[in-house]
């Protein structure tokens, strides 16, 4: 529904061009994270061939994109934004599903090979290769309405002015500056280092991405079956959620200064319970080979592990 | 490259795309279908509406960012969120449009910066309730159907106005009078369509009395109907179905034949600009004003042909009444189906309605067309207008039942 049209600039230009950059940042580092985690997790584990299931997510994301843009641009209809965040809910909270059982699945993988991790993990990659398309094409699809949206308005006020527009540009270039300079950070470090740390900034980010679905629930109205939906934990004043902190904070943990009481549950929740099978796993599965995976349940209880059903390695890895 | 797996590469694209299509048709909604537009300005401190009432329906909000902050866009119902428009950035507008069903006052807020609870302002909706615009699917089927009935009808329009104004140009006024009536009728079986075009319509159709008393240009069928009729001395006054005496006054000043040839050219012009609007594909009307449309037809012949106000000059308002019923009628025809199967005993009432509509104007056929108006005597009228109102109260009820899913 919303289309955006050029307003008489009463802003001046360069408020025009740094609001539209939040915008652009937000929405990049939001779309870019979780692939740039996903492509490191896959090179660091010597899984380059799974590579391409990536980037078919990612382009049949980007294609259903532009298929609903150009369709709003030039057709007689378009999306209802209320519709399109709910769409976008519940994207977040599948692709929050497939990050945890992707995460613990590794993990788990790990502590039970954890004299050689790295194969580990790369066969824990290679029996999921449909998780690996599906986290890469909701990552960048979840918002996928919204951001359709997002273009039609740009697109709309173009004629109004090019510098929203090239905000909005400058912003993404920035986003994924970012993304590019924390992939090549992470992939320097050490493997063992690199896991453990990447996989508990990804949990940070799963948590963040949980409670954006929740929000957008909420809003919809789902929720209100659950008591205290929609009131608000707490506000911190003065944090400014369009400033560039704000944007890449927002960007990266999907962080807000007004949370609901709900939102606040979900993520605290989260983090309690995957972080710690996750740290344990990563941190005892090396001291104590031995560790059984029953020890801690987890949504990937029920599926083979690469443990049960060994597949031959030593192809990929000499 | 190790192959222990295969992945169903075009499997899982396909999977995908048959996923994501459905979801985003399920979004799909008409892009401006709004009445009434507000104007909100937000700024860092204020949220400004213009105006801040709205009638119930589709209502559309365009917002524009006149602040130094991402701004935010809400409209809620009590605590639940109907409509927002989000990353609105400065100097950026973004436009919503939300169905406001239920009179009754309406919480909206503008969000700078994007947190909070925002600057809240109240809007005011007033009229009917309206249900949901979410028609069934055979109901938007009907739609379709009835869409083509009013192409050809305009089509037919069309065609009669040429012959139409022909006459006039050709000074066979005679001719020209006895082809009012018919010519008018193909327009006025499509009447609540045809008023959807705000700027169209009174140009075809408007009448003495919305010309302010002669300070806005009289044009369309009644303009031409005057010449034809001029109004005779025992015909002035100032009741309904009267002709009022600035508008006789008006007539013999006025009424030139270069003026009337101008008219009936800008008749034409007109009745193609709604032909060409009609045929784009794209052109489609309101479900409400399709379902609630048998009953405007009916209404219509109570608010303006029973008192002979409609057709004033020529008294042919018997050919506008018979045209209304048979458009009603048509609409009912292509709803009957869906009526039948909500609600059997509503459908055999009103076709018992309508078939003592249709008897009773059957009387008063004159060759062949109709007896002229002012011949009506008050009993008849009164007869009539008693049929006109037991069928409006039952068609009243059809947009309930056919757009209960
Ligand atoms: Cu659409």
């Amino acid at each position: 529904m919303p289309t955006f049209a050029a307003a008489e600039p009463t802003a001046s230009l360069l408020t025009q061009l740094t609001g539209s950059s939040v915008i652009g940042l937000r929405e990049g580092l939001e779309t870019g994270i979780v692939v740039m985690i996903l492509v490191a997790f896959l090179v660091k584990s010597d899984r380059r061939d799974a590579l391409r299931y990536v980037w078919l997510g990612v382009g049949l994301a980007l294609v259903i994109l532009v298929a609903v843009f150009l369709g709003i641009q030039f057709g007689t209809s378009t999306i209802d934004s209320k519709y399109a965040e709910l769409v976008a809910g519940v994207a977040s909270l599948v692709a929050v599903a497939i990050v945890t059982y992707m995460l613990l699945w590794m993990s788990k993988a790990a502590a039970h090979l954890s004299g050689d991790l790295k194969a580990g993990l790369s066969d824990a990659l290679a029996t999921g290769p449909f998780a690996v398309f599906l986290l890469a094409f909701l990552a960048v699809g979840r918002e996928g309405l919204e951001t359709a949206l997002l273009m039609a308005g740009y697109a709309e006020s173009v004629s109004g002015g090019i510098v929203p527009l090239l905000g909005l540009l400058v912003g993404i270039l920035v986003a994924v500056a970012i993304t590019v300079g924390l992939y090549f950070g992470a992939v320097r470090i050490n493997f063992t280092v690199f896991f453990t740390l990447t996989g508990t900034f990804l949990v940070f980010v799963a948590a963040g991405i949980l409670a954006y679905g929740v929000r957008a629930m909420e809003s919809y109205g789902w929720l209100d079956w659950l008591p205290g939906h929609g009131e608000l934990a707490f506000h911190l004043t003065g944090y400014q959620l369009d400033s560039w902190y704000g944007s890449i904070l927002a960007g990266i943990f999907n962080f807000r200064p007004d949370p609901t009481w709900l939102q606040v549950a979900a993520w605290l929740l989260y983090i309690a319970i995957v972080l710690p099978i996750f740290l344990r796993r990563q941190l005892g599965g090396r001291r104590a080979p031995a560790a059984r995976p029953s020890d801690s349940p987890t949504p990937s209880e029920s599926s083979p592990s690469p443990s049960q059903s060994p597949s031959p390695k030593g192809s990929t890895h000499a | 490259m190790r192959d222990t797996f295969r992945f169903p590469t075009t499997a899982a694209a396909l999977g995908a795309v048959a996923v994501v299509v459905p979801l985003a048709l399920t979004g799909c909604v008409a892009k401006d279908s709004a009445a009434t537009t507000l104007a909100v300005t937000s700024t860092d401190t204020e949220c400004n509406l213009d105006p801040t009432t709205a009638a119930t329906g589709s209502v559309g909000f365009k917002v524009t960012n006149n602040g130094s902050k991402v701004t935010e866009f809400y409209v809620f119902e009590g605590s639940r969120v109907l409509g927002e428009v989000e990353n609105i950035a400065p100097g950026v507008s973004g436009k919503l449009t939300v169905e406001l069903v239920k009179p009754g006052t309406y919480e909206v807020a503008c969000k700078p910066g994007m947190v909070g609870t925002g600057i809240r302002q109240t809007i005011t909706v007033t009229g009917e309730e309206k249900t949901k615009n979410e028609a069934p699917a055979d109901v938007e089927q009907a739609k379709k159907r009835y869409l083509a009935f009013v192409r050809q009808e305009v089509a037919n329009l069309e065609a009669a106005t040429v012959t139409f104004v022909d006459a006039i140009k050709r000074g066979d006024y005679d001719k020209a009078r006895e082809l009012f009536g018919p010519t008018r009728s193909y327009y006025e079986r499509i009447e609540p369509v045809a008023e959807s075009f705000s700027d169209l319509d009174p140009k075809i159709d408007m009448r003495w009395d919305d010309t302010a008393d002669g300070t806005e240009r009289f044009t369309g069928f009644h303009r031409i109907e005057r010449y034809l009729w001029p109004p005779k001395a025992d015909e002035i006054g100032d009741a309904d179905g009267k002709v009022s005496p600035a508008d006789a006054a008006n007539a013999k000043k006025a009424d030139t034949t270069e003026e009337i040839h101008k008219a009936a050219d800008e008749l034409l012009t007109n009745v193609r600009a709604l032909k060409t609007e009609v045929d784009k594909p794209d052109f489609t009307f309101d479900t409400q004003l399709f379902v609630q449309g048998p009953k405007a037809l009916i209404d219509e012949i109570a608010k303006t042909k029973v008192a002979g106000e409609e057709d004033r000059y020529s008294h042919t308002d018997l050919w506008d009444f018979a045209a209304n019923v048979e458009g009603s009628q048509r609409l009912i025809g292509e709803l009957q189906p869906i009526i039948k199967k909500r609600d059997p005993k509503l459908m055999e009432t009103i076709t018992k309605q309508f078939d003592e509509i249709n008897a009773a104007i059957d009387k008063l056929r004159e060759g062949t067309g109709y007896v002229s108006y002012d011949k009506v005597d008050e009993a008849t009228r009164k007869a009539l207008s008693a049929k006109i109102d037991a069928l409006s109260a039952t068609l009243s009820k059809v947009p309930a039942v056919v757009m209960s899913k």
